[in-house]
């Protein structure tokens, strides 16, 4: 890919920029409420823009126009918008409960309710979660496609200025970075859609151009796996950045509007992207594009030839920085999680402000260092992901939703015995359809077809969640028979009210 | 023009427009962010 001077210069002004911007916040000292949660100051607007750059990172920028790009509006229909119910969720359901009892984090809302042995559980399934090797990877990917410079280096010099300014500025710098990403890629891509529509003729010349099940609302997914997608949307309830989110907003009402405008957001950003693969695909097939081109990159390409010189700039710069948001906003949960989750109960109790910030930025560097050596040592890297995110909604979720929401007995035999029927069960069912079935190369996972009463089912490694779930929850029940709760201290009482 | 063209141009508009009036209101709470501003405290769930 050719890149102007000019473009090249924006690209590196604002590398310079969120340096600085980590660097201004460094100089104002920030204690450990400041660095972690911002001083629990954030308003509508920012919280808006640290959210949406966070969630949507690169696998939504190019996994959804790939999707776009083979399959169609199915990408925007049966992809992205059947999870947007547990956005709605989370902004009416759990903001106003976990802005009320003043917590830390994730981790921290078990231990109030379950005792020090599930919240050192949770930190560790979090901090696992958190490790940015996906984003490191992806970045250093988009560094040799973008600037042609070697992807291990292209993640070590751009992964270190997003681990830099993190070190430096904590939640502020991550938000206002954040912030100025989020609308450099909203104006550059919705400048750069239409555009692209005007170049290959409108739908019109899509619908001559593409098979017609690119108009199919629904594809031709298998039904489960399109729920075990739309499912894939429950992570955002245990997703340790997005609870960060809500811990440091000013108000319970700033989060919730701000929820409720990212879901606008979300939805347009959603359907651009995946316009933009259709109209990439149909320029393919025009001859406008290069007939090789591959359905990862064609967003990338597609939009670099529509937009003129200068904005190009400001898009890739914007492309980098989804990259960055995502490893600077997990390092961030990692290092709070080692620091106030782990090295304060376990190793320092009575550790000052400013020794919880080192440990802190301590951990920010573990977790980017452990990111970037898993990043180039792993050839299904997007499978450890899913996996991740997997183990920790199997293992978090039903004990949390249960301190949020269920007002009896909680024992903290409970929350360990959640956990561990959560954890045991989604591992055994990951290699046991991975021993038992074959990898599908075309779905890029591995399913298990079975019999059962003469009919045929197939099992999917996607399908996890539905079996690791009601475990978890079984796992709650018959550990809430056994010990004796918690003394209720007022915080744990203020939870369940 | 037909109906997939008008949801992107829509699309197009809305996005971009959120984008600049989420960055005004933004700037508009830059300072109290540069000053630091505080935690408003939340009523008690009954």
């Amino acid at each position: 890919m050719t890149i102007s001077p000019i473009d090249l210069t924006i690209v590196v002004v604002y590398v310079c920029v969120m340096l600085g911007i980590g660097y201004y916040v460094f100089k104002k000292s920030p204690n450990l409420e400041e660095y972690l949660l911002a001083g629990r100051s954030m308003t509508t607007p920012i919280l808006v823009c640290t959210l949406a750059s966070t969630y949507y990172g690169l696998d939504v920028l190019f996994g959804t126009s790939e999707i776009g790009f083979n399959d169609g509006v199915v990408a925007f229909f049966g992809y992205s918008e059947m999870s947007l119910g547990f956005y709605v969720f989370a902004a009416y359901g759990l903001s106003r409960k976990l802005k009320q009892a003043r917590f830390k984090s994730l981790p921290d809302i078990l231990s109030r309710s379950y005792g020090a042995s599930a919240g050192y559980l949770g930190a560790v399934s979090s901090i696992l979660f958190s490790i940015p090797a996906l984003s490191l990877f992806a970045l250093g990917r988009l560094s040799h496609v973008m600037l042609g410079i070697d992807a291990q280096i292209g993640a070590l010099i751009l992964g270190s200025i997003a681990l830099l300014y993190t070190l430096w500025g904590g939640l502020w710098a991550v938000a206002i970075t954040d912030t100025i990403q989020f609308v450099f890629m909203c104006i550059t891509l919705a400048v750069a859609v239409p555009l692209l529509m005007s170049q290959v003729g409108g739908f019109e010349a899509v619908a001559a151009n593409v098979p017609a099940t690119h108009f199919h609302i629904l594809g031709g997914i298998p039904f489960w796996l399109m729920v075990a997608y739309a499912a894939t949307g429950i992570s955002i309830l245990v997703d340790p950045a997005f609870y960060q989110r809500i811990f440091a907003a000013k108000s319970f009402s700033q989060v919730r509007n701000a929820m409720l405008i990212a879901l606008v957001v979300w939805g347009a950003y959603d359907w651009l992207v995946t316009a933009a693969g259709m109209l990439a695909r149909t320029g393919v097939e025009l001859g406008t594009l290069p007939a090789g081109l591959h359905s990862n990159d064609a967003l990338l390409v597609a939009v670099v030839m529509a937009l003129p010189v200068g904005l190009v700039g400001f898009f890739l710069a914007g492309v980098l920085a989804t990259s960055m948001s995502t490893i600077d906003s997990y390092c961030l949960v990692a290092g709070g999680n080692f620091s106030y989750d782990l090295y304060r109960p376990l190793l320092k109790p009575d550790a000052s402000d400013q020794e919880l910030v080192r440990a802190t930025k301590i951990g920010i560097g573990i977790s980017w260092v452990l990111g970037f050596m898993l990043a180039f040592s792993f050839d299904r890297l997007m499978s450890l992901w899913v996996f991740n995110a997997s183990l920790l909604t199997s293992t978090v979720l039903v004990p949390l939703l249960m301190s949020l929401f269920w007002k009896g007995r909680k024992t903290p035999a409970a929350g360990v015995s959640s956990f561990l029927f959560g954890m045991v069960s989604v591992i055994i069912y990951y290699f046991g359809i991975a021993q038992m079935g074959t990898y599908d190369d075309t779905w890029g996972t591995y399913i298990w077809a079975v019999e059962i009463g003469g009919n045929p089912y197939a099992l999917w490694q996607e399908y996890a969640l539905f079996f690791s779930l009601p475990m978890s929850f079984v796992g709650f029940l018959i550990g809430n028979a056994f010990g004796t709760p918690l003394t209720p201290s007022a915080e744990t009482v203020e939870v369940a009210s | 023009m037909n109906g997939w063209d008008f949801f992107t141009y829509f699309s197009s508009i809305l996005l971009a427009g959120s984008a600049i009036w989420i960055f005004v209101l933004f700037l508009r709470d830059a300072k109290g962010i540069i000053q630091g501003s505080r935690e408003i405290e939340e009523p008690k769930e009954d």
